[in-house]
């Protein structure tokens, strides 16, 4: 059994505009040194996906309405809002998008590691403030004793996004949720937070949720991928499946417009069209408005996730027509 | 591809000391000199309220009624008699000359008459211990006290029931404040609803009300006072948990398993703590207009406690007899300063902490 199953998760907000249903019938699975790469576009539900896992959604006008959360044997949605709290920080952490706004201005880094480690350990203020220089420098944070004294105004964003690292992992968790988190920083500094990200999975064997729109992080970090569209996972494989062997047109459509070095081309590939609002999804499938290969089935029928290809889940009924017809150039090494 | 994680050399890390964003406040205040002018001036007056008993030339309360009304600069003389009532201050006797005989003092007083007194009567064993020329630097009032010790002494009162009045309202605007901006909903509905309520009574018929309707007293002074100005702060204090509470390091708190008391005390208020000290600063400032006001009407902290209120009230008929406007003027300016010098130091504040002049 894999340390996290998320369960066919159904989280909807109940607005004035009506019932979005951001994220619908949602199943996945991470285990130990293993990094599940959730990939779509802004509003497609794969941040609330994740701050469904923390029960983190803002209620109202969120809430969870159905599904199972299994994480180490247990069923998190069936746990209190006390016992849930020793798990966040503790066994699941979190980092997020944003690491300019996201360490608090008026404390030193040092104060905010500890924070979390006096939280949830049973050590003294000494060896916290140990721990806490210790995960500055697994972080590659230089100067470590000295910097644990300083403000957060005093570091760059790349600084700050390692301190949040060095947060989420102070408390040794078996799950890291990476919510975007180099989407805020340069390319250079991008690369180099997910490399770190990359290696303390590999020295502290947790699991990772990396949740991007950038196919690229996830081609070069992830192990399975979720594809994500409209509320519901479209494709679900191993990467190299996803990216060699794409069986959903959405995929295809996501692969065909990044632009690629060694194809000459006057023109990206663009998916027509834009993506339903989460209050008025149609009735079929989410995708039938913008997808070349929809039939009437498709718009009458909502098409459920089906392992069609071994380990390879894709709900789409016209599969097979999508894997004869979609450009080679794509599923060339 | 593959990441460098080295740390850079030494040289290129060392930044110099780490400092706190009230460092930066407090230069920036430091740069603003009318600010800190009201600063100093502010000081000063906490100050001489600590120090009344050393700064006051004479004590504030003491009548000579020899001696009412008197213009400034005026020079008593008083030899000092122990008074018949134990644990009492000494009394003073006005007189234009003594002599000693024997184990007695010849005095002779103000009308022209003299009178005698055994030298065991008097207040001390040296003369100058007994035999006082105090100058009356701004003049007596109708009661023959000094103006300027009982100023001196009137700063203590205001600055006591300010000081307490604008704790009670911080205590409980803040907590009222937070708790409306941070839950919102049906508390934020029932808090707002009690500001409002406060805010529809003029708020200085509301400081009356309520201290008749709690009796006269500095307790009773401080209570009303303080309980009508805490709207104010808790106002400002829930528009800033309404932002502060959507920022990314306090939704960070709750993934890392927060509690929401934590999230309100350690996490949220520090960063609220700029609007606080600027709203209570000029709650302070109002705060002692309204005890000046209670004092002046009789209700606030009773005779014979010197107040400035109360010293206004009890000269002001001298302005309309044409004679002694110092009794009015001077406590005025007193009230005037204390409250001047509050608001532009509150002023200041604000401009220090400030994020948008971060320089």
């Amino acid at each position: 059994m894999a340390l996290l199953e998320v369960k066919n998760l159904q989280t909807y907000f109940f607005t004035d505009d009506g019932v979005a249903k951001s994220v619908d019938n949602v199943s996945y699975t991470v285990d130990r040194k293993e990094t599940l790469g959730v990939v779509g576009e802004s509003g497609c539900g794969k941040s609330v996906t994740a701050l469904s896992i923390m029960q983190l959604i803002p209620n109202p006008p969120g809430k969870i309405v159905g599904g199972e959360i299994i994480f180490d044997g247990r069923d998190l949605l069936k746990l209190s809002e006390e016992e849930m709290r020793s798990i966040r920080g503790n066994k699941i952490g979190m980092i997020f998008q944003e690491p300019m706004t996201s360490l608090n201005p008026v404390f030193t880094i040092g104060d905010q590691i500890e924070e979390s480690i006096l939280l949830h350990q049973k050590v003294t203020k000494e060896q916290a403030k140990e721990r806490a220089i210790d995960m500055l420098r697994k972080v590659g944070i230089p100067a470590p004793e000295q910097r644990y004294a300083e403000y957060p105004h005093q570091l760059s964003g790349g600084m700050r996004q390692r301190i949040m690292i060095a947060i989420a992992l102070s408390c040794n968790p078996s799950i890291l949720i990476a919510d975007e988190p180099t989407t805020a920083l340069d390319v250079t500094v991008q690369a180099q937070i997910l490399e770190l990200i990359s290696e303390l999975q590999e020295t502290l064997g947790m699991g990772v949720i990396l949740i991007t729109h950038d196919l690229g992080v996830i081609a070069e970090h992830a192990d399975k991928v979720a594809v994500m569209y409209a509320s519901h996972i479209v494709e679900y494989s191993s990467a190299d499946e996803v990216y060699y062997n794409p069986l959903h047109p959405y995929t295809v459509g996501l692969l065909g417009s990044i632009p690629k070095l060694h194809i000459e081309s006057d023109r990206l590939m663009t998916i027509d069209g834009t993506v339903p609002l989460p209050t008025a999804y149609p009735q079929g499938c989410n995708f039938a408005a913008r997808c070349p290969y929809a039939t009437q089935e498709c718009l009458a029928v909502e098409p459920p996730l089906v392992e069609e290809e071994p380990n390879h889940w894709v709900a789409c009924y016209h599969w097979d027509e999508v894997k004869a017809k979609r450009p080679e150039h794509l599923v060339e090494a | 591809m593959s990441a460098t994680l080295t740390p850079p050399p030494q040289a290129l890390t060392d930044l110099g000391q780490s400092r706190s964003l009230w460092y930066y406040s407090w230069k920036r205040l430091k740069r603003n000199r009318i600010a800190m002018v009201g600063f100093y001036v502010t000081i000063l007056i906490i100050l001489i309220a600590i120090l009344a008993p050393l700064l006051a030339p004479t004590d504030p309360d003491v009548q000579i009624l020899e001696y009412t009304t008197k213009q400034s600069g005026f020079k008593g003389n008083v030899i000092l008699r122990v008074n018949d009532i134990p644990g009492q201050n000494p009394v003073p006797i006005p007189i234009t000359s003594y002599q000693v005989s024997g184990n007695e003092i010849i005095m002779i007083l103000d009308d022209g008459n003299t009178k005698k007194l055994p030298l065991s009567k008097l207040a001390g064993s040296s003369e100058s211990e007994w035999h006082k020329q105090p100058t009356y630097v701004l003049g007596t009032d109708r009661y023959g006290r000094d103006i300027l010790s009982r100023l001196i002494f009137g700063a203590r009162v205001s600055l006591t029931v300010a000081f307490f009045s604008e704790l009670l309202s911080i205590f409980v605007g803040v907590i009222l404040g937070a708790l409306a901006g941070f839950y919102r909903g049906w508390v934020d509905d029932a808090i707002s609803w009690l500001i409002n309520v406060f805010w529809s009574i003029p708020a200085l018929l509301l400081v009356i009300s309520i201290s008749i309707a709690l009796g006269l007293g500095f307790i009773q002074t401080v209570f009303a006072i303080g309980i009508t100005g805490w709207p104010d702060m808790a106002r400002i204090v829930r528009g800033q948990f309404f932002s502060l509470r959507e920022t990314e390091y306090v939704e960070a708190t709750r993934a890392l398993g927060l509690g929401n008391m934590r999230a309100i005390f350690r996490h949220i208020l520090p960063n609220a703590i700029g609007p606080i000290i600027v709203i209570a600063t000029a709650g302070f400032a109002t705060a002692i207009i309204y005890e000046a006001s209670l004092s002046f009407l009789g209700l606030g902290v009773q005779p014979p406690t010197s107040t400035w209120g109360q010293m206004i009230y009890d000269g002001y008929g001298y302005i309309a007899a044409g004679s002694n406007w110092g009794l009015t003027i001077y406590p005025a300016l007193a009230i005037m300063i204390a409250v001047f010098a509050f608001n532009l130091f509150g002023d200041g504040l604000r401009d220090a902490f400030d994020p948008k002049l971060k320089r």
